[in-house]
């Protein structure tokens, strides 16, 4: 008891009396904690708001979904008896006015949507009234992209329709960023009208139930709907999804989009670290003759180590819930601007408890972490060894018990970040490249101090510049790992951010068709291939057939997807396209097996994507069974295809020998290549060949583009506050040791030194500093963004050493004007003022 | 053989003074005239705040003079800018100072090479190791400050003014900080150095047993200067 109230009031003395200490620490501290509280909350209210909403997103307890062809009645009877069912039909299609065409989203509803929500449009007009008579409530966007107004007339399919509305909150649409096209809502009657229902192979038919019980909710009720639904009705494929998984995409794009913030924040925190670790050095230098007076009046090892630790405490506490704060104030700000992006959020204000918590932990953690060797062993310091000294310098000690309290934090860090992680496996990724990159920043820094003990150069100055690089209080290592993390999260980002807009531009130019078609009926598909050919060579064209299929049986078994690869589920999951040829598809490699014979006439064979045959377990020889419009086609395996995703150009993951699927109703898609005249067939297909699905794949990569920069923009910010660390961290440590140059500078000058030497030696130390931190944050960053490339399975990576050779020069100018800023003094003092006895 | 001039250090009429705001001036140091010889020692004795410290600045041309001229070895300080002075410590000067002053995050050996080098003597680390021995330091080269008690600091800093072989060694009194025993050591060790070297010795100090181990004492009283 006695203890602690000597250390409390040891506390509140420092507290009280050396604040001015812990400008830097605090400040540190605050950036930290305020960018992780920020980009956790944001995500946790994001995630919060996305479960709560999940029932108004689905537009139920839960969704079935068919693709092609409706349900029957007997069919819709059958869900009925599960709840109150709605039955919405979405498709994408081409929206024509006069000579103009576009790309639009329709959404066809019954008259019980929403289930859930409410639907909201810009008119008086009661939703019947709406949408009788061919009439349709639109996008505002779509009005102002193709000139309309209320009232005007365009053409879907076969039908006109009028505009008579604009929609203002469509309850069940989560997300509003990489949409194809606007929305176009109508009734079930006028999309059968239309035609384009039965014309067009991917329309998805939704049948939401909302059941008084919610008793659908839960996974295993879903596989039991599943399970009654493939019994009752065997020939068609049924997908079920509940809430928890209907925004599954959406989800899992905000939680890699945040993971990457997160990682960036992370990189924050820990450059704060490394600013905490030596503000607490150069605090607790200072505060060297007080523990040694305060030991020498009879204060216990113990008593002394309790209260500086409460006083770290403390600072830590204060600093977090100061970050808290801005991050409240941050997160309340950033809700209404994310909003328009993400529908959901609107009207959003609760502000969660548990991020913010976190964070303050966080802190508090990464105080004790950074501060633990520099508190021990001024806390071992014997008080006799202070009289001997001018200035007590603290010599950091890493012995065992240090080295033992450093790993028991570090393990309550990592074991905090993986709990608390969106995706526990990048985050885990994420620790070990943070590991990675502290070992070879940790490894050069000792390399850099081998080198530089060895070196021996004849200029005193030159002498000077290196022997500070490698001295005991030396601020090269606080440089190298500040200012190196840092730059290594920013190199890593631009050529991250770089080399997808190079590819996707490349894609462009090169490797994207200029045109995908889809929806070809078969009636059309010579007509378009007569119109292509005046536009264009045969070669700069495809045409393959579709018609979707399920994978049921893999080897005659029924597929079990816990035994497929977590990275190819999806391909079990629903219908695939399956189409057929009887030649190998020009942009396609055969990685095993072989493609069939021209003139090949025998029982079915299948070939598939390469990664089917791991993911799924097959070999050559194996047999996969589709479903497609409830009829089994089994088919052996013969070879497997390397299939490039990314390029925008045809591929089938599975495609069949001809003669198999020819009396399967079926569409086909098409590519085309072109030199010029893009609008001019795009307007003739429209008007000559109305139903055909025109997508300008450079219109789709814009959006691409778009999203990526709105990416990266986000990722720009917290990289922009790692940087703004970095420097904060930089100037805290050329500051702190301000006072110790100035001392040396004045020694030296009564040795002989000039105040050129002194100049040469600062701008030299620098240097070295600067190029050694940029050359391994350069490596590092490169490497780092060369496997985030391969994660994207690109297959070429552009080092760009310009952008390299840009951060060395940048990174040399800020080391320098930072240097110079900060060191002024040094170059303009009179020694005699240091020199004169106390 | 050339032949050096017999006065080392001149003072004639140097003043020197502060400004303490509102255009009022504080004088530290009131027309001093001093010469000292080739190898000669030196003791100035005088009350805390005499200008002691003062006067051993303006010599070593870490101060400028308010009037006056002061000569060492031929050149004129005055003239001088900051470059041409630490040219002229480097090749005429060595300072021993109370508290010391030894860079703390270099050790022993360093300190005493890192003065070898700014005077442009080659193999310093040789030569500073083997200072280190003369002073009896010779097993703590790699020691650093704060590792060295009061007595060995001194020595450490005796060793790094002798080193560069100096004409004049000022001396800001050099056993101030040590126990009475440590102090006669250092003592001792200053005047067979400068008796080995030949050194001119500028010494200042309270302590009179070491200011009567000079060949002249004088006094600083109110910034002038008066014999003993």
């Amino acid at each position: 008891m006695r203890e602690a109230a000597i250390a409390l009031r040891l506390a509140s003395n420092e507290l009280r009396y050396g604040w001015r200490h812990f400008k830097t620490l605090m400040a540190c501290l605050i950036l930290g904690v305020t960018v992780m509280a920020s980009v956790n909350s944001v995500g946790a209210v994001i995630e919060n708001t996305l479960r709560d909403e999940a029932k108004s997103l689905l537009g139920g307890d839960v969704e079935v979904r068919l693709r092609g062809l409706a349900a029957t009645e007997e069919q819709e009877q059958f869900l009925e008896q599960y709840g109150a069912l709605s039955f919405v039909s979405t498709l994408r299609t081409m929206l024509y006015v006069d000579d103009e065409a576009t790309l639009v989203e329709i959404k066809a509803v019954d008259a019980a949507y929403p289930l859930v929500g409410e639907l909201v449009f810009n008119t008086d007009l009661p939703r019947e009234s709406l949408f009788e008579d061919n009439g349709v409530a639109v996008d505002e966007g779509l009005l102002t992209q193709l000139d309309l107004k209320i009232g005007d007339t365009v053409r879907l399919g076969q039908s006109e329709f009028v505009i008579r509305g604009t929609i203002r909150k469509e309850p069940d649409r989560a997300v509003q960023i990489l949409s194809f096209g606007p929305r176009v809502m109508m009734s079930h009657a006028s999309l059968d009208a239309s035609g384009l229902a039965s014309s067009v192979g991917l329309t998805d038919h939704r049948y939401r139930i909302l059941s008084s019980t919610s008793k659908y909710i839960d996974s295993s009720a879903q596989k039991k709907l599943q399970q009654a639904l493939d019994e009752a009705f065997p020939q068609q494929s049924w997908r079920v999804s509940g809430g928890d998984d209907n925004n599954r995409m959406v989800r899992r794009f905000i939680d890699q989009l945040l993971s990457f913030i997160t990682l960036s924040g992370l990189a924050t925190f820990l450059i704060a670290g490394i600013g905490i670790a030596s503000s607490a050095r150069n605090y607790l230098s200072k505060k060297l003759e007080t523990i040694a007076i305060v030991k020498t009046l009879g204060a216990s090892q113990r008593q002394v180590a309790y209260g500086y630790t409460l006083t770290l405490a403390a600072v830590a506490v204060i600093s977090g819930i100061i970050g808290v704060s801005i991050a409240a104030i941050i997160v309340l700000s950033l809700i209404p601007l994310l909003a328009p992006v993400l529908p959901v959020l609107k009207g959003q204000t609760g502000l969660p408890l548990f991020p913010m918590l976190l964070a303050l932990w966080y802190g508090v953690l990464i105080t004790f972490l950074f501060s633990i060797p520099a508190l021990y062993s001024a806390l071992r310091i014997k008080p006799s060894l202070l009289f001997r000294a001018r200035s007590g310098t603290l010599l950091v000690q890493h012995n065992k018990v240090v080295w033992v309290l450093i790993a028991l934090f570090s393990t309550l860090l990592i074991l905090t970040l993986l709990n608390t992680a969106q995706d526990p496996t990048f985050m885990l990724g994420a620790i070990l490249v943070i590991m990675v990159a502290f070992a070879v920043f940790t490894l050069c820094h000792a390399v850099v101090r081998k080198i530089a003990q060895h070196i021996r150069p004849r200029r005193p100055w030159l002498k000077l510049a290196i022997r500070n690089l490698h001295r005991p209080g030396s601020t090269a290592g606080t440089v190298i790992y500040a200012i190196g993390i840092s730059l290594m999260v920013l190199i890593t980002l631009l050529l991250t951010e770089a080399n997808m807009q190079k590819r996707i531009t490349t894609l462009v130019e090169d490797k994207a068709p200029s045109l995908f078609l889809i929806d070809i009926q078969p009636y059309q598909k010579e007509a378009l291939e007569q119109l292509l050919h005046e536009y264009t060579s045969a070669e700069n064209i495809m045409i393959y057939p579709m018609i979707r299929g399920m994978i049921t049986q893999i080897n005659g078994e029924p597929v079990d997807i816990n035994q497929i690869a977590p990275d190819i589920r999806w391909a079990v999951r629903g219908d695939r396209g399956v189409s057929y040829a009887r030649s190998l598809p020009e942009n396609a490699t055969i990685v095993e097996g072989e493609w069939w014979p021209q003139d090949y006439n025998g029982p079915p064979l299948i070939s598939v994507d390469e990664r089917f045959m791991e993911g799924m377990g097959l070999d050559i020889g194996s047999t996969l069974t589709l479903t497609i419009l409830g009829e089994d086609i089994t088919a052996t395996v013969a070879s497997a295809r390397d299939i490039d995703y990314t390029t925008f150009q045809m591929n089938f993951s599975l495609m069949l020998t001809p003669g198999v699927l020819e009396d399967f109703p079926s569409t086909a898609l098409a590519t085309a290549y072109l030199d010029g005249g893009e609008d001019v067939l795009v307007k003739r297909i429209a008007s000559e060949l109305p139903g055909i699905t025109i997508i300008r794949t450079g219109e789709v990569l814009d959006l691409v583009l778009d999203v990526i920069q709105t990416i990266s923009l986000a990722l720009r910010v917290t990289v922009c506050i790692s940087l703004f660390a970095g420097l904060l961290v930089l100037i805290s440590a050329l500051n702190a040791t301000v006072q110790q140059r100035l001392y040396d500078t004045a020694v030296l000058k009564v040795l002989g030194a000039s105040k050129g030497d002194i100049l040469k030696s600062c701008t030299t130390e620098w240097l070295l500093l600067a190029a050694v931190t940029a050359v391994i944050a350069s490596g590092l960053g490169t490497f780092c963004a060369w496997l985030i490339n391969d994660h994207f399975r690109a297959t070429s990576f552009d080092a760009m050493p310009e952008l390299t050779l840009l951060t060395l020069v940048g990174c040399g100018i800020v080391i320098l004007i930072t240097g110079y800023a900060s060191n002024n003094r040094l170059f303009n003092f009179r020694p005699s003022s240091m020199l004169r006895n106390d | 053989m050339h032949h050096l001039p017999k006065t080392l250090l001149s003072l004639e009429k140097v003043s020197l003074a502060y400004s303490i705001g509102n255009k009022q001036l504080l004088t530290v140091l009131q027309e001093i005239d001093l010469e000292v010889t080739r190898g000669e020692t030196l003791s100035i004795v005088g009350p805390s705040g005499s200008g002691k410290t003062s006067l051993l600045m303006l010599i070593a041309g870490l101060e400028p003079v308010t009037a006056g001229t002061l000569k060492v070895a031929d050149s004129l300080l005055s003239a001088m800018d900051e470059d041409a002075l630490a040219t002229f410590r480097r090749k005429h000067v060595g300072i021993v100072f109370q508290n010391f002053h030894l860079i703390p995050t270099m050790t022993a050996q360093e300190n005493v090479a890192i003065a070898l080098e700014f005077s442009g003597f080659d193999h310093s680390a040789q030569r500073a190791a083997d200072w280190l021995d003369k002073v009896g330091l010779g097993e703590r080269l790699h020691h650093y400050p704060q590792q060295l008690s009061g007595g060995e600091q001194q020595r450490v800093a005796l060793a790094r003014a002798f080193s560069t072989e100096p004409d004049l060694l000022l001396a800001d009194e050099p056993t101030g900080n040590l126990d009475s025993e440590n102090g006669k050591n250092i003592a001792q060790l200053l005047m067979s150095l400068r008796e080995q070297f030949g050194t001119t010795l500028l010494l200042i100090t309270h302590d009179p047993a070491l200011a009567h181990q000079a060949e002249r004492q004088l006094a600083l009283q109110d910034g002038k200067l008066v014999h003993a």
